[in-house]
């Protein structure tokens, strides 16, 4: 594994959520595809990434339920909440505008 | 919905928390095999690939534990497990937790029961307006002796001063009430035209007096006080308009005054005073014989009405020379009248109690702190090899604080049971003898703010001495250095040692103090019970017969009665004697009269001579068992007809005549212009008896007339019968109460009781104090001597290398005693020291109340000091065994 660029806590929360969106996952599915998803930029540890897992769990975004992975194992599998999806769309708009904004300020000339 | 999965979450996180511990455990180990898998599909070995993994991984324990902080249920889940491993530490160590939790009971226990009966006591609400505002007055003869205040005092009171906003008189009078059933008798009271709302209360039904109601020949009006009219009418709301036969006379009833409302004694029914204060006959006018109660102005303090109302009474004195000369006034508070106060005393002990109990409260908190720090001192070794495996100083912290507080709960638990059961105990000792109001006195509850004060003080001085272990951990946290370095750790072992002394040598004065009061009060108690009497109170029945003015019109017509009663009472088995007097011995009022005898004016022109007066049948000094001492006593001879004769005490003998031979002297009731009395024969003098109870500490002058010769006499009067029985008097009582109805059915009558129940009543304020201060005292003692032991006891413990070094090298038994009792002794000694200024302000808080016994009385002082040293032995002398018995090989090997 690479050096892991450094994200903000809350910005880890909205691709986790947005990662469990597509499809409920367990822990280290949800690495994987994110690290696939930004073409290998992104790279969460698991010492970023349970604690956010359980972080978001507590709050509520999402829930989580033990099933059985592709071999067989016993996994914890989360999904998206409802109140979840609808923080997820607002954060994205969020970033959305602040990315905006900040590629508005770099472009200029 | 998110609220209640996230309650949910917590919830399991808090009471399955192995299970989701579980949860995480094996989440992580999926990812970390998911992981291997993936190394290993990449191309590396199994070993690689695991080796890999783990390295990349960081510590588990890390990430759990941020999980951990992530569910965000640090607080409550560290709270929790404190509590169930503070429940288990206190569970092994039984002796240290029973100790101290019991302490902590005694110390609230006893505080909040003083704290909430002082409230109820000195500050309980009462059925009037403003309490605090009303006062009582009360004449006093030479300035010192109480006595009721007269139609002239109540007068001049009413025209001439300003300090009170409204006064009102009243005076008890006792009817006998006939109706459908046994005749009853009723303690009224007539009360002129403002008393109620001088007092501020009002009726609950009906109305109160009118204007007219209250003028001389208005028709009768009553008012009920509430017990009365549940009693006799059943709460009904048509007893308003009915009528009661009082003494022969029907009363209207107007009105019901409030529950609890029985002013001014236990009082139950009120009738107008008809009669005009300035009107009324001379001889009427200057009877002490009435109350007077005043509502003060606002602003006024009771200082400056005090001051107003001897202003008035120095006047009137000057006015009214041949009657009032002698005569001052004082103040008395509703507060004092309600708890039965008449002289300051009764505030004072109970003042004196609070602070006792007061002081054991510190030496509980005391006992409380040494006991932790011992504790604490013998955690340390724990505490720091949890710092060393990184538990956080605040973590810690957390833990102790709550093993603190779970002691200080379950000790205000048990004191809040141990203050409950005091109050029936209270109830039963009963010091307090109210003149009114009284229920409110005796029906206190536990205050909730006395008992959170308490717990707190407790809690606090635990928390403060179980953290001091977690500053010491602080400033070594230094692991190596705090299980090596001896001679750092026995700097600290010192300074601690010096805290703990200095706490038990507080302790130890604190209960050498109390110890003295109680000493110098049972003293005092154990000198006024074995006063001389003057007579035999042993088997002596007595009873009291109100003879009211319709049934007896005629002074004769009583006398006659009470004949024909002690002619039958006289002659039943188990009687040996019986006698008929106005006030009997302990009874709770008594009656005065200045006298003046012939051809000796008192000593000093100002002096007034006074004595109690007594007028009795024959056969009343026999009874009681008066001694003779010249002359001869009143006999049957003695009639309205033959010579007035006088029968008088051995004090007043002296009072008036010196040494000369009184008998066949004159002398004569009222001032020496007075002449409206007859001159009296003295023909006999008795030893002083005590008849009055207001006096029982002196021997107060006696003045015995024959009750045929009475000579002014009211017209419904209260006698009192005493009989002597051969056993006990409770055997005789239906035979005497019989012999009575058969001569009159109609007779009430009241109070029986026995001498002996009179006389325990007398004293029983001195016998309470007396008790209570020595079982405080005894508590204390017990308490220090734990306190001691704890202290020894650890002293020793830290000391084992040193004594075991010293038996090693050959030192006999005797001197490893004289070591560890030279400890102790100091100790002792140091606390005596610390004691002495608390015992001079015990002694000087005291004084006013002991009865000849001197606060230097040299048998207390030995005695305590002789206590003290025993205590001392006895807490001793386990750690003495203990370091006896050491083995000194072994104790040198385990520092």
């Amino acid at each position: 594994m690479g050096k892991p660029t450094d994200l903000v806590q809350g910005t880890l929360d909205v691709l986790i959520l947005k990662t469990v969106a597509l499809q409920p996952m367990h822990g280290w599915g949800i690495a994987q595809r994110i690290r696939q998803l930004s073409n290998e930029v992104l790279q969460v540890g698991q010492g970023a990434l349970y604690p956010a897992l359980h972080r978001l769990e507590q709050q509520g975004w999402i829930q989580a339920k033990w099933g059985e992975s592709e071999n067989n194992r016993r996994a914890k599998y989360y999904s998206l909440t409802r109140d979840g999806a609808k923080y997820l769309r607002q954060q994205q708009a969020q970033w959305n505008r602040l990315s905006g904004a900040i590629d508005l300020v770099l472009d200029a000339t | 919905m998110r609220w209640l999965t996230k309650l949910q979450l917590r919830f399991r996180s808090i009471f399955q928390r192995d299970a989701v511990e579980g949860d995480l455990d094996d989440e992580l180990t999926f990812h970390v095999e998911a992981q291997i898998a993936q190394n290993v599909a990449s191309g590396m070995t199994g070993e690689e690939a695991r080796y890999s993994t783990l390295r990349g991984m960081g510590s588990v324990t890390q990430v759990a534990e941020q999980c951990r902080e992530a569910r965000n249920v640090d607080l409550l889940e560290t709270t929790w497990y404190d509590l169930r491993f503070g429940a288990r530490t206190l569970a092994k160590n039984r002796a240290f937790t029973a100790v101290a939790v019991l302490t902590l009971a005694v110390g609230i226990g006893f505080n909040t029961f003083s704290f909430s009966a002082v409230n109820a006591l000195l500050f309980g609400g009462l059925p009037v307006k403003d309490p605090d505002r009303l006062v009582l007055g009360e004449a006093l003869r030479e300035g010192f002796d109480p006595g009721g205040t007269s139609l002239l005092e109540y007068a001049a009171l009413r025209n001439e001063q300003k300090a009170f906003a409204s006064s009102a008189l009243s005076i008890d009078r006792s009817f006998l009430l006939r109706g459908n059933t046994e005749a009853e008798e009723v303690h009224a009271a007539a009360i002129s035209p403002a008393f109620f709302e001088t007092l501020g209360t009002a009726p609950i039904l009906g109305r109160s007096l009118s204007l007219e109601e209250s003028r001389a020949g208005a028709p009768a009006v009553v008012l009920l006080s509430y017990g009365f009219w549940q009693r006799r009418f059943g709460g009904d709301a048509n007893a308003i308009g009915q009528s009661l036969d009082l003494d022969g006379r029907s009363y209207t009833i107007i009105g019901v005054m409030p529950r609890g409302f029985d002013y001014p004694t236990l009082t139950q029914a009120w009738v107008p005073l008809d009669l005009d204060p300035e009107a009324a006959p001379m001889p009427q006018r200057i009877t002490h014989a009435y109350i007077f109660v005043g509502r003060l102005q606002n602003g006024v303090s009771r200082h400056q009405a005090e001051q107003d109302v001897r202003d008035v009474a120095g006047r009137l004195a000057r006015q009214f020379p041949q009657t009032e000369r002698g005569w001052s006034y004082g103040l008395l508070t509703m507060r004092q009248w309600s708890i039965g106060d008449d002289d300051g005393r009764v505030t004072r002990a109970i003042v004196a109690l609070v602070l006792a109990i007061g002081l054991l409260l510190l030496i509980c908190c005391v006992n409380i702190a040494s006991l932790l720090l011992v504790r604490g001192v013998i955690r340390e070794g724990e505490l720091a090899v949890r710092a060393a495996l990184g538990a956080s100083s605040r973590r810690i912290a957390q833990q102790l604080l709550t093993e603190g507080a779970m002691l200080s709960v379950c000790g205000g638990i048990v004191g809040l049971l141990v203050a409950w059961g005091m109050r029936p105990l209270f109830r039963m000792l009963n010091p307090i003898q109210p003149h009114s109001f009284g229920q409110i006195v005796n029906d206190f509850r536990i205050d909730g703010r006395v008992l959170a004060f308490c717990l707190g003080v407790s809690i606090l001085s635990g928390l403060i001495f179980s953290l001091l272990p977690t500053l010491k951990l602080v400033k070594l946290r230094n692991l190596s250095a705090m299980l090596r370095q001896r001679e750092q750790r026995a700097a600290g072992v010192a300074a601690r040692r010096g805290w703990l002394s200095a706490l038990v040598v507080a302790e130890i004065a604190i209960a050498v103090s109390l110890s003295f009061g109680g000493a110098l009060l049972t003293k005092s108690f154990y000198r006024l019970s074995g006063l001389y009497l003057g007579f035999r109170p042993e088997h002596l029945l007595t009873l009291q017969l109100p003879l009211s003015v319709t049934e007896y019109p005629q002074q004769s017509q009583k006398m006659a009665f009470l004949d024909r009663v002690l002619d039958r009472v006289r002659t039943l088995p188990g009687v040996e004697s019986a006698g008929v007097t106005t006030f009997l011995p302990m009874q709770d009022f008594s009656s005065d009269t200045v006298f003046t005898v012939e051809g000796h004016p008192p000593r000093n022109r100002s002096d007034v001579p006074i004595a109690a007066l007594r007028h009795v049948s024959a056969g009343y000094a026999e009874t009681l068992g008066l001694t003779l001492l010249n002359g001869r006593m009143i006999t049957n001879q003695d009639r309205a007809a033959t010579l007035p004769v006088a029968v008088i005490s051995e004090e007043m003998a002296r009072q008036s005549f010196g040494n000369e031979d009184p008998i066949g002297k004159r002398l004569r009731r009222g001032r020496q212009q007075d002449t409206s009395y007859p001159w009296l024969v003295v023909v006999g003098v008795v030893k002083d008896a005590k008849e009055d109870r207001l006096n029982f500490r002196i021997a107060r002058p006696v003045l015995y007339i024959p009750n045929t010769q009475r000579t002014n006499p009211p017209s419904g009067t209260l006698m009192g019968l005493v009989v002597r029985t051969t056993s006990e008097p409770s055997l005789t009582i239906n035979a005497v109460r019989a012999s009575i109805h058969d001569i009159n059915p109609f007779q009430p009558v009241i109070k029986v009781s026995s001498m002996e129940a009179m006389l325990n009543s007398v004293l029983s304020a001195d016998r309470f104090s007396a008790r209570v201060m020595a079982m405080l005292a005894a508590v204390g003692l017990f308490l220090a001597a734990i306190g001691l032991y704890g202290v020894i006891a650890y002293s020793v413990t830290q000391r084992t290398g040193e004594i075991g070094l010293r038996m090693a090298l050959g030192a006999q038994p005797w001197s490893v005693i004289a070591l560890i009792a030279r400890e102790s002794g100091m100790l002792g000694a140091l606390g005596l020291a610390l004691s002495l200024p608390l015992i001079f302000a015990v002694a000087r808080l005291l004084k006013s109340v002991l009865f000849s016994v001197s606060a230097g009385d040299p048998a207390i002082l030995l005695g305590i000091i002789l206590g003290l040293i025993l205590v001392t032995l006895i807490a001793s002398f386990a750690p003495i065994m203990r370091a006896l018995r050491l083995d000194p090989l072994r104790s040198l090997r385990c520092e």
